[in-house]
């Protein structure tokens, strides 16, 4: 069972305080939505979370601090953040999958051909795409290619940053039941303003105040319109 | 090796500035817009150069050491400042420093191991080997910094993608780093393919036209290009590093 902690957590830009959280624990298994009004700091707390950003206080993951335990390099893949808009090494999709295994932290992990193949079946993919070249791949295409790349490097949580914003609805629909096929394996916490994902989750969490608040499970379409200000 | 090349009169060089006057006069008349640029760098060229040639003539009569280090400083200074400017980068500190080094330890080279003068600071040598290497490439250095300074805003979100990926700050930058270094190197490797047939390079000609044996000029001339480019890939190299480092101070410090 993989678990997430932070404690005291608070990041801090241009002396404005964006992120204040005392205690809150992610754990494996769910899929944990946060959204809230834009601006209010959603996407700096995921990045915090995923080590890209300067933050205060701890991280733990399975017990152990992150910051004292290990380096920069491979605490960001333990703790995952994929952006919103995914961005690749140019060049065809097999080659900028196999480019993020020639850094130094990445050589012991080594690219698994054979765990690639089950991923893009799983994704509904074909093998083909992999000779494909990364600017010709549809925005959905991208979006799961590039999650695919994030799981490659096994980590224990991915944080998704708006996932299915560039989606449509039936695009969105699959990336969901997808999730709900990985939770199991990788913790899930996604920030997104999609009432779909956010009605879709199995943890609802607010985030307001510069803090995340846990919601009930059976809110509906139109209260969490409400909260988010639409 | 005979006499020095033939002197040119007062008279010639009068004669030189009036057909300035003549480019200056069609500049106006063509409406150009850049008589004023054209004078300026007329008067700046010449009084540089004439100046440049008493201090010079200074330089090499009195030949100590202190004298060519000091004017070896200046030069390195002014080249690093020039860097600077045409780079557009932020924090550039490290450049002088990087410059100084680097062309000091290949002129030294140049002038005790591939010359082997007398005194290893001869000023003859010294001065004009160190700003031969430094003019060269000083358009090179800062055309890679600028380019990998752009290359780093353009592809903020590719080097963070990387980063989420367990990329050290080289391996998240190693695309663009490659990318300045190679266009730093290709004018100088164009260059080399072409010297001799398109043009003949200043140094070479001017060591013929002063009464050198052309096989004399050209194996000095091998000489100067091969540690241009030598100059031009490692002192690149490190100013491309020290620029990453302050660059993507904010990914290093991330916690």
């Amino acid at each position: 069972m993989s678990l997430l902690e932070i404690e005291d957590l608070k990041v801090k830009i241009e002396k404005r305080c964006l992120v204040d959280i005392k205690r809150f624990s992610f754990e494996k298994g769910f899929i944990y939505t946060i959204f809230g009004k834009s601006g209010a700091g959603k996407s700096t707390f995921l990045k915090a979370l995923g080590s890209m950003i300067k933050y205060e206080g701890n991280i733990y993951l399975n017990g152990e601090n992150l910051k004292q335990k290990y380096p920069l390099t491979e605490i960001r893949k333990k703790v995952h953040y994929i952006r919103q808009v995914p961005e690749f090494v140019p060049g065809k999709v097999i080659d900028s999958l196999k480019y993020i295994f020639s850094f130094k932290s990445n050589r012991d992990l080594g690219f698994d051909e054979n765990y690639l193949n089950v991923l893009i079946d799983k994704f509904g993919l074909d093998q083909s795409i992999l000779g494909k070249d990364i600017k010709n791949l549809s925005g959905g295409e991208k979006q799961r290619i590039s999650i695919i790349r994030s799981l490659l490097i096994r980590p224990e949580f991915i944080l998704l940053d708006e996932p299915t914003s560039a989606l449509d609805v039936y695009t969105e629909d699959n990336f969901i039941t997808f999730l709900n096929g990985i939770k199991n394996e990788f913790g899930v916490i996604v920030v997104s303003h999609s009432v779909d994902m956010i009605i879709s989750s199995d943890i609802k969490l607010f985030f307001d105040k510069c803090n995340i608040n846990r919601i009930e499970e059976d809110i509906d379409t139109e209260n969490i319109r409400k909260l988010i200000g639409e | 090796m005979s006499d020095s090349a033939k002197d040119i009169s007062i008279i010639s060089m009068a004669i030189l500035y009036l057909f300035s006057g003549g480019l200056g006069l069609l500049i106006h008349i063509l409406k150009l817009g850049i008589l004023k640029d054209f004078i300026y760098s007329l008067i700046r060229m010449s009084f540089q150069l004439f100046l440049g040639s008493f201090v010079l003539m200074y330089i090499f009569k009195i030949n100590t050491l202190w004298i060519v280090l000091l004017f070896f400083t200046l030069m390195s200074v002014v080249a690093s400042r020039t860097i600077i400017q045409k780079s557009k980068i932020g924090e550039s500190f490290f450049i002088y420093p990087i410059i100084f080094f680097t062309s000091f330890l290949l002129t030294f080279i140049f002038q005790v191991v591939i010359v082997g003068t007398d005194t290893w600071y001869d000023a003859r040598y010294f001065i004009t080997i160190s700003g031969m290497i430094m003019g060269n490439s000083m358009n090179a250095c800062a055309v890679a910094l600028d380019r990998f300074n752009n290359d780093l805003k353009e592809n903020y979100d590719l080097i963070e993608t990387l980063f989420s990926f367990g990329a050290s700050n080289f391996e998240a930058v190693s695309i663009f780093f490659k990318k300045s270094l190679r266009s730093a190197l290709m004018p100088i490797i164009t260059n080399m393919s072409s010297v001799g047939i398109v043009f003949f390079p200043g140094m070479m000609t001017g060591q013929i036209l002063a009464g050198s044996n052309p096989t004399v000029a050209v194996k000095y001339q091998i000489a100067i290009m091969i540690t241009i480019a030598i100059f031009v890939l490692i002192s690149t190299m490190l100013n491309l590093y020290f620029n990453m480092k302050i660059a993507l101070r904010k990914f290093l410090d991330g916690v």
